[in-house]
């Protein structure tokens, strides 16, 4: 009797632990374990005219990569201004591994243009993402998260 | 010169499995073995810190056993600036067969290999809160070393190993290493 009355006892606070909202935050702050790999692209990656634009952060071209939502931004610097267009991306990898990678970026546009381009990424452990080299062989360089 | 190495010791382990004298024994001593070690390998010229845990069967002087092993890198990749990787962890589940192949008293040394799956885990700058399974496969780790026999069959040892990734390679995660075995 002792014994049921043991284990409906462990049972009973079992139940009122799994339904407290801090064991469920605890929980919740677990990192997770993907067996997909990593996006490695995101941040967001500048390409310069000239080596004195990249001094002064006057970009030509800026895409802003998204991990979380798998949206992108392609804001371009033009005579007449500065224009941004939306969308949603994908990459595939040929090769892989952390600090240096290749495959393609297929990039649809919110007005239904697609543009599917190759890339080459490379990274250092110690200084993070460098660069991006686009099949339009153009570099753009890592402009930050 | 490290895959000859590995390959030297594989030999040895090899060998003195055939090696065991059973003369004048009318039974081998069968028993369940489980033991916990910890260990540190160097990995990216800096030491790591985890453990193992393996759970298997003891004739004689043979253990042929079960494990998993965890190992946390303080420097991932090599470094903690953390801009490119925040976290790495290495997880690993396999077989090993070791030897005892000196006793003298309590004093005795063995010679071992292990072989399994390992798994590099790694937490980027960019997707922080979630590890991503990056580099994986089969590992290959002969070691050896010495123990002390406390109480009983209790034996302490002390001994050091090389890891190697066979298949497919990982110049990376090739490094020697200690562990301890308390328990």
């Amino acid at each position: 009797m002792k014994k049921i009355s043991r284990i409906f006892l462990v049972v009973m606070i079992m139940v009122f632990l799994s339904s407290c909202d801090q064991v469920k935050g605890l929980v919740e702050l677990a990192p997770k374990f993907n067996t997909s790999l990593p996006n490695a692209i995101s941040g967001e990656y500048a390409y310069f005219e000239t080596e004195e634009d990249r001094e002064n952060g006057e970009f030509t071209r800026l895409l802003s990569f998204s991990s979380s939502t798998s949206t992108f931004k392609d804001t371009r610097s033009l005579q007449g201004g500065i224009v941004t267009r939306n969308g949603s991306y994908s990459v595939s990898y040929s090769t892989y591994d952390i600090t240096e990678c290749n495959g393609k970026i297929v990039m649809e546009y919110e007005d239904g243009e697609k543009s599917e381009v190759g890339f080459y990424f490379y990274a250092t452990a110690i200084n993070g993402p460098e660069y991006l080299v686009l099949s339009d062989g153009r570099t753009y360089w890592y402009w930050g998260k | 010169m490290k895959r000859f190495l590995v390959v030297v010791l594989l030999v040895l382990s090899i060998a003195n499995l055939f090696a065991s004298n059973l003369e004048g024994k009318e039974k081998a001593d069968v028993s369940f073995s489980s033991h916990i070690y910890g260990e540190s390998v160097m990995l990216f010229g800096y030491p790591t810190l985890g453990g193992a845990w393996d759970n298997g069967i003891t004739i004689d002087s043979v253990t042929i056993a079960a494990y998993i092993r965890y190992s946390h890198l303080f420097r991932p990749l090599g470094s903690t600036t953390g801009k490119l990787v925040v976290a790495e962890e290495l997880g690993e589940g396999g077989l090993s067969f070791k030897v005892r192949f000196y006793e003298n008293g309590r004093f005795n040394m063995n010679l071992g290999i292990n072989t399994g799956w390992y798994q590099q885990w790694v937490m980027l700058n960019s997707t922080p809160g979630s590890y991503h399974l990056i580099h994986n496969g089969l590992i290959i780790r002969p070691e050896c070393s010495i123990g002390w026999r406390l109480i009983g069959k209790w034996n302490v040892e002390l001994g050091f190993f090389y890891q190697s990734p066979l298949y497919p390679t990982y110049d990376d995660y090739q490094g020697w290493g200690i562990f301890i075995k308390a328990l």
